[in-house]
């Protein structure tokens, strides 16, 4: 049976952390740690230096996709419910995608509705990573781009080549 | 490694391994309780969090959470039961004799320690209790009652703690607490010595009730 705590690995256990100053819950420190000493290929996650619930997130377009050469800017805010709340998360690079939208909200639904705690921020990282992948025209965000992508996808694959090449280059 | 390889003993210590930390506060777990459905494990506090939160079931499988395991719920524990973590968590606790947590920061309380020294006696262990609704004391998850016993050692006035994914601020200066979003629902804190602990009802830890083992009466 597929159990999401299988894949949690070792944690920490000998950092040394103050937790005084920020009353920052211990999960999001040792998210924090693991996500600085063991990074997810082609992603980074680097916590605001005043605030350690605010991240600014780099995702490299995979390889096999449309946004292959790009590197995407993205912020990830936990709230104060987390994990009992879904992180926020927000591309700040523009990008033509259909389940992303102008504003750079994302349509998955493991930030919405499917969101489970134990889910963090590498699944969640790992599932937009996906996303840029494999897009899903079917649920759409960005309606525009979901009909070009449904009705000419190769014209479709073009304009995100093209954006990803105006926009997406660090 | 390859799990064919290992003998089953192997294999067990393995999933107890992976098994330990909580898949919410990803600690290890305090009062580990299973969802009676899928039997997958949580902390007690966690589990009963993520009920409150209606976030669609198990966060692993999302199978349904019987929600009668929080009504009165009791576990045998041992009321006085330190972190886990440094000793192995024993599940028959009474063999598990009170083990020393981290000394009282030295800089803070000189006096106390200068006491304790000329009495021969390390400094001993406090606990942090909350009132019951109707009656006697619940003691505070040990997790959060290190987080306030910290915040108390650095004299600060106020803290804040998350219980069951829910803020609470613990006003240390007036031995109350109350949740961050209802400032009328207050109820009392105490901070007590091993001795006083004995001398009071305490009910359980956390909202759960010490089935045995502890002091003062299980009873509801």
């Amino acid at each position: 049976m597929f159990t999401l705590s299988a894949h949690f690995p070792p944690v920490f256990a000998h950092v040394h952390f103050c937790r005084m100053a920020s009353q920052l819950p211990r999960r999001i420190i040792k998210e924090t740690q693991r996500l600085l000493a063991d990074p997810v290929p082609g992603i980074s996650a680097n916590p605001d230096e005043s605030n350690a619930r605010y991240f600014h997130v780099m995702i490299a377009g995979p390889d096999d996709s449309p946004f292959a050469g790009g590197v995407f800017k993205l912020e990830l805010f936990l709230p104060e419910e987390y994990p009992m709340a879904a992180p926020k998360v927000r591309f700040m690079t523009k990008i033509y995608h259909p389940n992303i939208d102008k504003l750079g909200r994302i349509c998955l639904d493991i930030l919405k509705d499917k969101w489970s705690p134990a889910l963090q921020i590498r699944t969640v990282l790992l599932s937009i990573q996906a996303l840029l992948s494999a897009p899903n025209p079917e649920d759409p965000l960005a309606t525009d781009v979901a009909e070009q992508w449904k009705t000419n996808e190769a014209e479709a694959i073009k304009t995100a080549k093209q954006w990803t090449l105006s926009y997406a280059q660090a | 490694m390859n799990s064919k390889n290992m003998t089953p003993r192997r294999q067990m210590a393995v999933n107890a391994a992976i098994d330990k930390d909580c898949p919410v506060c990803h600690c290890e777990m305090v009062l580990p309780t299973a969802i009676p459905a899928c039997g997958h494990k949580f902390c007690f506090l966690c589990l009963k969090g993520v009920s409150m939160a209606h976030l669609g079931g198990c966060p692993i499988c999302r199978g349904p959470i019987d929600e009668k395991i929080f009504k009165k719920p009791k576990q045998n524990l041992d009321l006085k039961m330190d972190m886990p973590g440094s000793p192995a968590p024993s599940t028959s606790n009474s063999a598990e004799k009170e083990v020393k947590q981290e000394p009282v920061d030295e800089d803070v309380k000189p006096d106390v320690n200068a006491l304790n020294a000329a009495l021969n006696t390390a400094p001993s262990k406090m606990y942090w209790l909350y009132q019951g609704r109707h009656r006697g004391w619940w003691r505070f998850d040990p997790r959060v009652e290190k987080d306030i016993e910290e915040a108390y050692n650095h004299r600060m006035p106020i803290t804040e703690v998350t219980i069951c994914g829910q803020a609470y601020v613990i006003d240390i200066a007036k031995m109350t607490q109350y949740p961050k979003n209802n400032k009328g629902a207050g109820r009392d804190v105490k901070r007590v010595d091993s001795n006083e602990f004995d001398t009071l009802d305490v009910k359980g830890l956390a909202g759960v009730f010490a089935a045995s083992g502890g002091a003062g009466s299980s009873s509801t």
